[in-house]
């Protein structure tokens, strides 16, 4: 007995004006996404029993950061609107039009693709964003994650070119609230996506402030195995920090202040050597 | 109970007040901390957006350490907690993965078996030291305060990672809670995120994610928050006067790290857990709800 | 794309375009993006969002001739032969030559086939083929091509009218004039204006109460052009798909069989030696859902009603690398672990052969409409699918009739939409809103499914039949009664369903009618009365078109070029 079950029970035995979507009740659709105890979910595949049990009853609601049509109908608008932001289709060889045979691909080449492409763009990841909430210019990790299925793509004619138009989409914009991944029931995992464009973003050389607090966090750590909080702070910042400067002298007066001068860790040498030899590894 | 201890780098920053206070609460429950002092930054989720590999290489190191003292790893921090959990979980579920990490690791004569477990003071206190026994030692219970656990995202998602509590309904800080003597308060955003990934990034954002939960708790009824993560501490503490002020609204909310709770209901005299240290001054509540004369 | 009413006087405003098509599906959207490339005005009419058509649900796989040791000929005959040799064998060659262009097509727009270890398309044998030609990608290759389809039509900017609902289609003077549809988030009933419809809106599974298919798969095209006059051919062949969940009849893939698992009864024996010694667990469908129903009506099935599926000879590793969903399936809606476990499964309503009558142009018999995928009935499937030639089907005939209907339509005269039909359909539905007391429709639903899955089921006898026929006739009586228990206007779903139960009894008055007379048994039609196929009496296709005493059935000759019919054994 699922959620959905009890939805349609209650539709057609206690009052008809229950509205809801669903289509294939069996988790492949995406229609039937909607909030069940606070977390967004497909009502087809969350068992009624387990829920009442672990959270004393069942409470559903229409998803979130989409706005209310009527009972659980949310207008999905937002969602597909993020998703046609960018170029959400593969962008292939118009000279192969004709081509008889297919484009060599093997099965680990196609991997990562393969993943992001479970997709069934239900909105639970978007439903759930906490970045979402606060920021309606975050392009949101179901349209990121798709971006990042092109781009794992060899062909794929964009390619790493996709990458760079997704910092004014908010790239950086994504606090890993990890919410993206929890509730996702095709297990897809927006958040990696997004952690993959960033690091194709800074192989790019991204000038934006995300990027350098991330080039900092690295300098950082190579310098001193630690993360220098202060130079990780200015690098980032930089004349922004004259914003904080109140705060920052509150800090040094209760002796909290970081100190942009630090020693590096014993056995640093070792820190180094990962460093040097993550250069020389092909990495996936 | 031993452990290699990591502390992560912002208790050895900019919040001293709980890597003391956790020295304090490890002194007072009779927890050995042997301190993994070569130990790198866990990269707190930024290595892993310039290198992944290094990420995992960097954290391989950490669990190495800890293994060839025979121990578990213990952290003071949701995020080192987080970060570390993701890494072992690649590694036990990616042989290639693992196998490429030695190799790299054989270089600097480390190898990671496999087998250490990482445990946040949380779940330890929980797991090894045991909720009644802690009880038993309260000493000062914590009676007429109200907290508001404050879980954030790292140290419950994703939960595959983790395994410890269950991410939709935990119950962790809340026990803990309780057996400190406190009043456990709910509130909407007790499971979301402070906003610090994104607070030298995004900063608006942030603000607007702190200040919406801390505000959500205050309406709860909550004397104070209470945080595992030194990280989520910045946010909600060091920021609350920022983040607060956008909202154009007053909230004064105290915020705590895990280990000064534990420390005031063990009896620790107040000064030296630190509060002084904070920005949003706890000398009321505690004056007030423990009559504590600070 | 913002969705221009055109103002046409009378307070009367409707929407215009050269070619409608309805259903967002593989065919759908394929005819669309054909069509939009043709240069015609298009817009895609669909009662859901594309991503969730029930294309989206196909497991197993799409059948192409690509081996080298493989060849259009052969996969047309097997084509024919799992037909019964029903299938219209020109039809047939067309679709199975074109096999390799539509597949390569769809690998070129990006859908993540499966390969081998040299990068090629992966193939694998599937029930009825004698060589392993069904591409895959995983066991979710219906969500791999819809999301790639959906990708392109996207790039190609086709305008979608997303949850509209087609209730009927207006033809005047044996001429298609468009269809009247309901904007389901208003409620507002309206009227479009076009010179070509493609009816892609699926079949109807949902006539069953056991079906692998998803409650949207109500028979919306096939009844909507029975209404209007147009032959719907073939309807009293249904496909059963041997391998539904039992319970819940999601279905479970016959790759799963393809892949190497075997059909267990309660003896623990592969019983399909009994009926298909060399195909065995990949005979054709219907042989082998009628070997599972004779299982279990002999006493050799489980109690409930099942066999088992088991799959654990297999491996771990191959479960998660060739049927991932299918083992989250049955983990998350049966309880069990195929890698442990054997699964419980049975027969269940899977595929509608019959459809509405077109050529191999798509086109039906009324000029402007056309019909494309498990909506219409070329015929390419005969009296029985192969697995993998459905999605076939829908990008060869969808590309095919995208073209043609663009091509009509550009060669079209202007048409006038007759204000009457939208009036007398706006009144219809008013008054079913309206109506304060009645039978529900899902009261309705459920008998109706009941009786169609008993009685005009995997076994069929002229009493049950006759039975049938009754309690359908009575259903719909009650119909006429039907109250929606819901008066909104915005977002009704109970009218919806409402409308789509009645196009369901429209389907099963038309089924049980052919079934009747169709006196011997040919692929998916098992007449226990009439055990033996009967080619001398019984080589053709069953047509029905409405009147206003029930369907009036004639009959169609079948093309036969190469294939002469024969005994089928596998």
């Amino acid at each position: 007995m699922t959620v959905l079950h009890l939805l349609e029970n209650i539709k057609h035995q206690q009052d008809a004006s229950l509205t809801f979507r669903r289509s294939c009740r069996s988790g492949i659709c995406g229609s039937c996404a909607m909030k069940i105890n606070h977390l967004a979910k497909l009502a087809c595949k969350t068992r009624a029993k387990a829920e009442a049990e672990k959270h004393g009853e069942i409470l559903i609601e229409p998803m979130e950061n989409m706005p209310l049509i009527k009972d659980l109908i949310v207008d999905m608008s937002p969602f597909w609107r993020e998703i046609d932001r960018n170029t959400p289709w593969l962008v292939w060889d118009e000279a192969t039009r004709d081509s008889n045979r297919e484009n060599l691909l093997t099965n680990e080449q196609q991997y990562i693709s393969g993943k992001v492409a479970d997709c069934i763009m239900c909105g639970c990841c978007f439903s759930d964003c906490v970045s979402r909430v606060f920021d309606k210019n975050f392009n949101g990790p179901a349209s990121l994650a798709k971006i990042h299925r092109f781009v794992a793509d060899p062909r794929d004619k964009e390619g790493a070119k996709r990458v760079h138009g997704l910092v004014e989409m908010g790239l950086w914009s994504c606090t890993h609230c990890y919410f993206c991944w929890s509730q996702c029931p095709r297990d897809v995992r927006p958040v990696a996506a997004i952690s993959a464009l960033r690091v194709l973003s800074m192989r790019s050389l991204d000038p934006s402030q995300g990027a350098r607090h991330v080039q900092a966090f690295i300098d950082s750590v190579k310098k001193t195995g630690m993360l220098n909080e202060a130079t990780l702070y200015l690098r980032t910042m930089r004349t922004a920090t004259l914003k904080d400067l109140d705060l920052i002298l509150k800090m040094a007066l209760k002796r909290k202040a970081p100190s942009p001068f630090r020693r590096p860790l014993p056995r640093i040498e070792e820190v180094r050597s990962l460093f040097h030899l993550c250069k020389e590894t092909a990495e996936k | 109970m031993k452990y290699a201890y990591y502390p992560g780098c912002v208790a050895k920053s900019s919040a001293p007040e709980l890597y003391d206070s956790t020295s304090l609460v490890a002194e007072k429950l009779g927890i050995e901390l042997i301190e993994l002092t070569a130990a790198s930054c866990c990269g707190a989720g930024a290595v892993n957006e310039a290198n992944p590999f290094l990420n995992v290489l960097l954290n391989a190191r950490t669990f190495s350490m800890a293994e060839n003292l025979g121990l578990n790893i213990l952290t003071i921090c949701s995020t080192c907690q987080g970060v570390m959990g993701q890494v072992k979980w690649q590694l036990n579920s990616d042989p290639a993965l693992m196998a490429r990490t030695n190799e790299a690791l054989s270089k600097i004569n480390m190898k990671y078996e496999g087998r250490v477990q990482i445990k946040h003071l949380l779940w330890a206190l929980i797991d090894d030291f045991g909720l009644s026994k802690l009880e038993g030692q309260v000493s000062r219970p914590l009676r007429g305060l109200k907290v508001a656990p404050f879980y954030g995202c790292y140290i419950l998602r994703p939960p595959e990672t983790l395994q410890f509590d269950d991410h939709e309904n935990p119950t962790s800080l809340d026990q803990l809670i309780t057996v400190l003597g406190a009043e456990s308060v709910h509130y909407e955003g007790e499971t979301k995120c402070c906003g610090f990934p994104i607070l030298f990034v995004q900063r608006e954002t942030a603000f607007d994610m702190a200040a919406t939960y801390l505000n959500n708790a205050k309406q709860s009824g909550a004397d104070l928050l209470v945080t595992p993560c030194p990280l989520c501490h910045i946010s909600l503490d060091t920021y609350q006067g920022k983040s607060v002020k956008r909202k154009e609204t007053e909230i004064n909310l105290p915020v705590v790290h895990l280990s000064q709770l534990v420390g005031l209901a063990l009896g620790v005299e107040p000064e030296k857990l630190g509060f002084s240290k904070h920005m949003v001054s706890t000398a009321r509540v505690l004056r007030e709800s423990l009559q504590l004369p600070l | 794309m913002p969705i221009i009413l055109l103002e046409v006087g009378n307070g009367f405003s409707m929407v215009k375009h050269d070619v409608v098509v309805v259903g967002a599906g593989l065919a759908g959207l394929r005819a669309a993006i054909e069509a939009k490339e043709k240069g015609a005005d298009i817009a895609v009419l669909s009662k859901l969002h594309p991503a969730r058509s029930h294309s989206d649900q196909a497991q197993g796989g799409i059948n192409a001739s690509l081996g080298e040791d493989d060849s259009w000929e052969k996969h047309a005959f097997d084509t024919v032969k799992g037909s019964d040799y029903l299938a219209d064998q020109d039809a047939v060659e067309f679709m199975c030559k074109d096999a390799p262009r539509a597949i390569i097509e769809l690998e070129r727009w990006g859908a993540l086939f499966s390969r081998t270890t040299t990068g090629r398309l992966a193939q694998r044998p599937f029930g009825g083929a004698g060589f392993p030609r069904t591409c895959f990608a995983a066991d979710k290759t219906g969500h791999v091509l819809q999301t790639t389809i959906y990708e392109q039509a996207v790039r190609g900017e086709v305008q979608v009218y997303e949850e509209w609902f087609a209730t009927s289609l207006v033809v005047e003077d044996n001429v298609c004039k468009g269809l009247i549809a309901i904007d389901i988030v208003t409620g507002e009933v309206q009227a479009i204006e076009t010179n070509a419809v493609i009816l892609a809106a699926g079949g109807a599974g949902q006539v069953y109460s056991r079906t692998t298919n998803s409650l949207s798969t109500t028979g919306d095209g096939i009844a909507m052009a029975y209404n209007a006059g147009v032959p719907i051919e073939d309807m009293e062949f249904v496909q059963f798909h041997p391998t539904s969940l039992f319970g819940s009849n999601i279905l479970i893939s016959e790759g799963a069989r393809g892949e190497g698992g075997y059909l267990v009864n309660v003896q623990g024996q592969r019983f399909m030696e009994k009926y298909a010694p060399d195909k065995m667990e990949l005979a054709p469908r219907d042989i082998v859902s009628r070997a599972i129903e004779t299982e279990i009506r002999e006493g050799r099935g489980f109690e409930g009603g099942y066999v088992h599926l088991d799959l654990r000879h297999l491996g771990e590793a191959k479960i998660n690398e060739r049927l991932p969903t299918i083992r989250e399936l049955a983990i998350y809606f049966a309880g069990v672990d195929p890698v442990k476990e054997p699964i419980a499964i049975q027969p269940a309503q899977h595929y509608t052969m019959g459809g509405v009558a077109t050529n191999f142009d798509g086109a039906a018999s009324i000029k402007g409409l056309y019909a494309a995928g498990e909506c219409a009935c070329v015929s390419v499937h005969g009296a029985n699918r192969l697995g993998g030639n459905s999605l076939l089907d829908t990008i060869v005939f969808g590309k095919r009739a995208g073209a043609k209907a663009a091509e009509f339509a550009k060669a079209a005269s202007a048409i006038s939409f007759p204000q009457t039909a939208l009036k007398a359909e706006r009144e219809r539905i008013e008054l079913m809103l309206n109506r304060k007391e009645g039978v529900k429709a899902s009261a309705i639903k459920e008998a109706l499914g009941n009786t169609m899955f008993v009685k005009v089921g995997i076994f069929r006898h002229k009493r049950e039949l006759e039975t049938a026929k009754k309690n359908i006739a009575a259903l719909k009586k009650q119909f006429q009664n039907v109250c929606v228990m819901d008066s909104s206007r915005r977002f009704n779903t109970s009218l919806i369903e409402a409308l789509e139960v009645g196009f369901g009894l429209d389907l099963a008055e038309v089924i049980v009618a052919c079934a009747l007379a169709r006196k011997e048994s040919r692929g998916a039609h098992s007449r226990v009365d009439y055990p033996k196929r009967d080619d001398n009496k019984w080589l053709k296709h069953t047509m029905a078109v409405r009147t206003a005493t029930g369907p009036r059935l004639f009959y169609k000759p079948v093309t036969i070029t190469q294939f002469q019919p024969e005994a089928r054994g596998y």
